[in-house]
Order: C-alpha cells, then structure tokens, then sequence
C-alpha cells in the first residue's frame, strides 16, 4: 500500500480525536499524537482499534507503546500490508 | 447474585456516600448488568430541585459508570486472572461518555443498568450503557475509561 494511500485514510481518523482549537488542517508526520495534537490519552486505543478495521490488520499491544507521532503509525500501517 | 458479585463489590474503590452499586447480577465477558436504589433521603434532592426532588444527571451518568464501567472492567479483570485471591487495588480513571437523559427518577427508585462491552483493551473499556427504571429508559449512551491497577 503506498504511504500517500495511508495517509488518506489515517489522518481523518486521527483528526477525529483531535479536540476543537487544534489546527487540523496542516498535519505532519512528525506530530505527536498527545504532545502536539493533545489527544486524550486514553483515545489512543480506539485509534489503535479504528486503524485495524480501516486497514484490516492487527496491531500488537505490545506494538501501541510505539505509536507516538503519525509517521510511527504510518511505518506500522505500511509495515503490515508489505505483508 | 452471581459468583464474582461479592468480590466486584468488595474491590469497588467507592464508598458512602459515593457508592451506587447495589447488586450485580449478570456478567459474563460481553455485558454485565446491576442495579442500585436511590436513598429517599439522598442529599442531593434538597436542591434538585427545589419543592420537586429529581435525581441529577450527573448521578444517573456515576450509576451508570460505577455498574456499567467499573464493575464490569473489575469483572472482566477477575475472568481474567487466575489468582483466585485478587486483591490489587483498583483504580478507575473515566475517560468519555456521551449519554442522552430520556426521562426523570426521583426518591426510592431502583436504577437497572445493563452495560454491553464494545472492546476492552490495554486497560480501556467501552461500552454502550443503558439505565432504566422498570420498563422506562433513564437514559443510555456510550462511556469509556481506563481500569488500572
């Protein structure tokens, strides 16, 4: 799967989590989901549950520690579905 | 009452006058339901409201959370664990909730609350909870929070 395809999916989830007066707009990879986008922390796993079922794989619990910005869930998206 | 009742009960990190479990009566590992009666003389009522004691939706949402959340997370923990002596200490963090109030309880009413997981993971439950008073929804909604221990 390309990485842009990816992003088309993943960033409207992730922006679903994103509280109001973030700028949603102008996402980067480098973002960090609680530190920069102020994500309830205990959103992470229905993100984690969301990305899943979008993308059809399974994440690890082991593997949700290392989802901190959105370019780390894309390399654990895209590692996936190199299958 | 069931098999793990007593022990929920026992681990419930709440106490009077914050505690609104009765009684649990179902779990198994996709619902749970439980009930807890409103105190005639809860301390709420003398201000909510005035001449007409109704109970808050604040309240009905902390029912809902302790049977439908808590309980059911300790639930799902004790299932889980083959330490016939569990005795960590609990502690509830709630993280969301979205619940809608359908219709009014005052003084004396048994609250059922039925609660059905919609996944449990890495310490967070969420479900979809429904409160009722007989045959009369309360309210329902979704709530979510993380159970620590």
């Amino acid at each position: 799967m390309e990485i842009e395809e990816i992003k088309s999916k993943l960033l409207p989830i992730i922006s679903n989590y994103i509280p109001d007066g973030i700028d949603k707009e102008n996402l980067t990879p480098e973002m960090d989901l609680i530190k920069d986008l102020q994500i309830n922390s205990a959103y992470i796993v229905d993100i984690v549950i969301e990305i899943e079922e979008t993308f059809d794989m399974t994440i690890d619990d082991d593997a949700v520690v290392n989802i901190n910005t959105i370019q780390e869930a894309i390399d654990i998206i895209a590692q996936a579905k190199q299958g | 009452m069931i098999d793990e009742a007593s022990k929920i009960l026992e681990l419930l990190p709440y106490e009077e006058p914050f505690l609104f479990v009765d009684e649990i009566s179902e779990l198994d590992e996709n619902h749970i339901k439980g009930s807890y009666s409103i105190k005639e003389n809860e301390y709420y009522f003398r201000g909510h409201f005035k001449g007409k004691p109704v109970v808050p939706g604040v309240i009905i949402t902390e029912i809902m959370a302790q049977i439908g959340l808590v309980s059911f997370g300790i639930g799902l923990l004790l299932k889980k664990s083959s330490d016939k002596e569990f005795n960590k200490e609990i502690l509830p963090v709630f993280s969301n909730f979205h619940v809608e109030f359908v219709n009014s309880v005052g003084p004396g009413a048994k609250i059922e609350v039925e609660s059905k997981k919609a996944f449990f993971r890495l310490g967070k439950l969420s479900c979809k909870v429904i409160c009722t008073h007989g045959d009369i929804v309360i309210a329902r909604g979704e709530m979510g929070g993380v159970i620590t221990q």
